[in-house]
């Protein structure tokens, strides 16, 4: 909804993210991915349409959830551990408990040293290394991720991408799937299990590819170039 | 070790980015492939083909990128192993091995007394400069954890060294997960 004005930003999409899989959604700007995810994450009500989560309903259930956007959204008066320990606070986590706990998530993203720093001093990848860490440290079922790469240098961001990729591939934690956003396609073949590519708003499906490449992946072998390709026809 | 002058303000990020990505088109590349993938800033990436090199992470010859060993070792390493490893290898590159000799002698440097031996580095114009190459500088130590930073103070410190609880926190130094 905009102002009075009814919006469609979503007609037609479907897709499973199934247990041990990244998901990567790819479209052109505005076609409502955005929107997805935040439908996903249970924050906004599809007007139709249903989301289930290990076979249930999300309205009232909830699973848990980490989300990751463009920009860290860090609260600038804290430093790196309190942002980390925030939610968890607000979760109910003893003060001490949950910086103890922040501390191990800041530690997994390597960001010991800068547990004192506050947003200001850190640069934009450091910043974006304790939204990730502020994720995790939830112990999510489910980690959405909003073109959490897309702010940073090309180098940044590819540093980023690999750590994330080794934390998930040595099955971290409690995450059972990732959902990423991006409108990068070399970004999508080199992360994702399954690639989900929507329309113009208001978006459909226009086609699911499945990338079976094992990992790490060779950016220069002939099939990651032959599914980047193929996305670039659909987009 | 080299005694070419490290760009100290590439950042660890961008040298790992550039290892990881060499790392995934198959360990060598030409430099100009590796601008066409990134699209890079023109001015980011040969300050961080230099640091790497420097660093030891790849050679670089007549515009053809490789990962060393050690390079691909860190490419496919765990960000622990990867901040151990920078933080052995940056202690026999200037001004990193200055300043960390200095440490281990005086155990405390004031930042003032660092900026004014960075003077003496790198390239600057102005105290706003030098602060950025101060904070590139502390960068590099506190990722690789070879000092600690005491900001209340304004004090490098050797890493050895427990802070006061800086910034009114009790330090924590419980449970690595990685």
């Amino acid at each position: 909804m905009v102002g009075k004005r009814f919006i469609k930003a979503i007609e037609d999409v479907s897709f499973d993210a199934d247990e041990n899989e990244i998901v990567a959604i790819m479209g052109p700007s505005g076609c409502g991915k955005t929107t997805l995810l935040k439908i996903v994450a249970g924050v906004e009500k599809p007007t139709k349409g249903e989301v289930t989560y290990a076979g249930r309903r999300i309205d009232g259930f909830r699973p848990k959830v980490g989300i990751v956007f463009q920009t860290p959204s860090l609260v600038p008066w804290l430093t790196a551990l309190d942002n980390i320990a925030l939610p968890l606070e607000a979760q109910g986590l003893p003060r001490e408990e949950g910086r103890e706990t922040a501390y191990r998530y800041l530690s997994l993203m390597g960001l010991q040293g800068f547990e004192e720093s506050y947003p200001w001093e850190l640069s934009r990848g450091m910043n974006q290394r304790v939204a990730l860490a502020r994720a995790l440290a939830v112990n999510p079922e489910l980690l959405l991720l909003d073109e959490p790469f897309s702010q940073l240098d090309p180098l940044t961001a590819e540093t980023l991408r690999a750590e994330l990729l080794d934390l998930w591939q040595v099955q971290f934690a409690s995450i059972q799937s990732i959902i990423l956003v991006t409108h990068v396609a070399d970004e999508a073949v080199y992360m994702a299990d399954k690639i989900v590519v929507l329309s113009v708003r208001p978006s459909r499906t226009v086609a699911l590819l499945k990338v079976d490449l094992p990992r790490p992946r060779n950016r220069w072998s002939e099939d990651f170039k032959r599914i980047v390709d193929k996305l670039y026809e659909y987009m | 070790m080299s005694e070419r002058r490290f760009p100290v303000c590439v950042s660890p990020d961008h040298v790992m980015g550039l290892v990881e990505i060499l790392n995934s088109v198959g360990g060598a590349a030409d430099a100009e492939r590796i601008n066409e993938i990134t699209d890079v800033d023109a001015d980011l990436l040969p300050h961080a083909i230099d640091a790497a090199e420097i660093l030891g992470l790849v050679k670089f010859n007549s515009g053809n990128l490789r990962l060393t060993g050690l390079g691909k070792k860190m490419a496919e390493g765990t960000i622990k192993y990867v901040k151990r490893e920078l933080g052995d290898v940056i202690r026999d590159v200037e001004p990193f091995r200055s300043i960390l000799r200095r440490l281990d002698v005086e155990r405390m440097i004031e930042k003032d007394e660092l900026m004014d031996q960075l003077k003496g580095y790198a390239y600057w114009e102005d105290q706003e400069d030098l602060e950025k190459v101060f904070s590139c500088l502390l960068s590099w130590l506190l990722y690789a954890q070879v000092a600690k930073y005491d900001w209340d103070e304004d004090v490098l410190l050797p890493n050895s060294v427990r802070t006061r609880h800086p910034r009114g926190h009790k330090a924590t130094s419980s449970g690595d997960l990685a």
